[in-house]
């Protein structure tokens, strides 16, 4: 009985590592969006991504405003269609990883508010919006794309 | 592979068991996102499973079960059933197959058994992600790869020993499986015996 007692432990113990929070989040300016590529990289900023379009897209109801990624990537000097995957990495170390068929979709966006607003606390400053994907590739508070050539 | 009324009846109930352990569990870990949740369901999966091939060591009874805990995940609402639904008949089906290879179900083959079982559950992304959700086999691997530098605070770049440790890992769970599941199967047939005097298969 105590083996197995001692075995559940360890078996607890070794989920609850598994579900433990990142200890290296990714440092991030606040408000800023990193696009790299190994050592070349460029940052954004909220006003930086305005300016480069305003797509919009839908994702579970809810209208967001946004460069397309695509866009985002040529813009930075990085060719989307050259691209082996990208990735986005949210502000806790989470992270995505897109298909170039995703990259080069026109309304795969990196959204900076919604249509009718700003973003939502916990979406902002700036969110993955990819309609008709699941939830998990929505990824909230990104604060770095990195490209995988 | 014919099973008694009887012997059908005890592997409706482990397979209900897990069918259940899917439905409550698995929808409020999809919820809350965790880590390998699907590591965690196959662990508990597998351990119910497996201790239902104690109560009836007879080929197929394992992949029985595992076959009535996925019809259980039909009913499951509000939330994506075909990948876990794989999954459980593919763990099922991984744990029959080993649990074959052997005479009679014995505590190292349960523990063999439930290692490539709970293996299993890394493997299977890189067959439903294409399968289901049309993603790439390079992507699905830089998923894996992510997810492993984030739990063990290793370099992504280290894929080698993110493998490493992610197979190890969930060989190690599975193993622990197999053990529970000898122990707790031999416990429950100890304790019927005692007051029923009949098991099942046995």
């Amino acid at each position: 009985m105590r083996r197995a007692l001692l075995t559940i432990l360890i078996m607890t113990l070794l989920v609850a590592a598994c579900a433990a929070p990142n200890s290296n989040p990714i440092s991030s300016t606040a408000g800023s969006l990193l696009v790299s590529a190994g050592t070349t990289e460029k940052t954004y900023s909220m006003e930086d991504l305005m300016a480069l379009g305003t797509v919009q897209a839908t994702f579970r109801d809810v209208t967001y405003v946004g460069v397309p990624l695509a866009l985002l990537l040529q813009d930075a000097g990085f060719d989307p269609t050259a691209v082996q995957a990208v990735k986005a990495v949210a502000a806790d170390g989470f992270s995505a990883n897109y298909d170039p068929e995703l990259v080069n979709k026109p309304d795969t966006l990196v959204a900076y508010a919604r249509a009718e607003g700003p973003l939502a606390d916990d979406e902002g400053p700036f969110l993955m919006v990819l309609p008709d994907q699941d939830g998990k590739l929505n990824v909230r508070q990104v604060t770095q794309i990195q490209i995988i050539p | 592979m014919k099973f008694t009324t009887r012997q059908l009846v005890t592997l409706a109930v482990f397979g209900a068991l897990w069918g259940v352990v899917e439905i409550s569990l698995g929808s409020v870990l999809h919820a809350v996102n965790l880590p390998m949740s699907g590591t965690v369901l196959a662990a508990i999966g597998l351990v119910v499973a497996l201790t239902g091939r104690l109560f009836v060591p007879k080929r197929g009874a394992t992949l029985f079960i595992g076959v009535i805990a996925l019809v259980l995940k039909l009913f499951s609402i509000g939330s994506v059933v075909v990948g876990p639904m794989i999954g459980i008949f593919s763990e099922a089906l991984v744990a029959e197959v080993t649990l074959s290879a052997f005479k009679r179900p014995t505590r190292y083959a349960l523990m063999l058994a439930g290692g490539l079982g709970v293996l299993w559950t890394l493997v299977q992304p890189f067959v439903t992600n294409p399968l289901l959700f049309g993603r790439g086999i390079f992507v699905v691997w830089l998923d894996m790869l992510d997810l492993g530098a984030r739990l063990f605070g290793l370099d992504p770049g280290a894929w080698i020993w993110i493998a490493a440790v992610l197979v190890a890992g969930h060989l190690l769970i599975g193993l622990v499986v197999g053990w529970l599941a000898w122990n707790a199967g031999r416990l429950l047939q100890d304790r019927i015996s005692g007051s029923i005097l009949t098991i099942p298969g046995s």
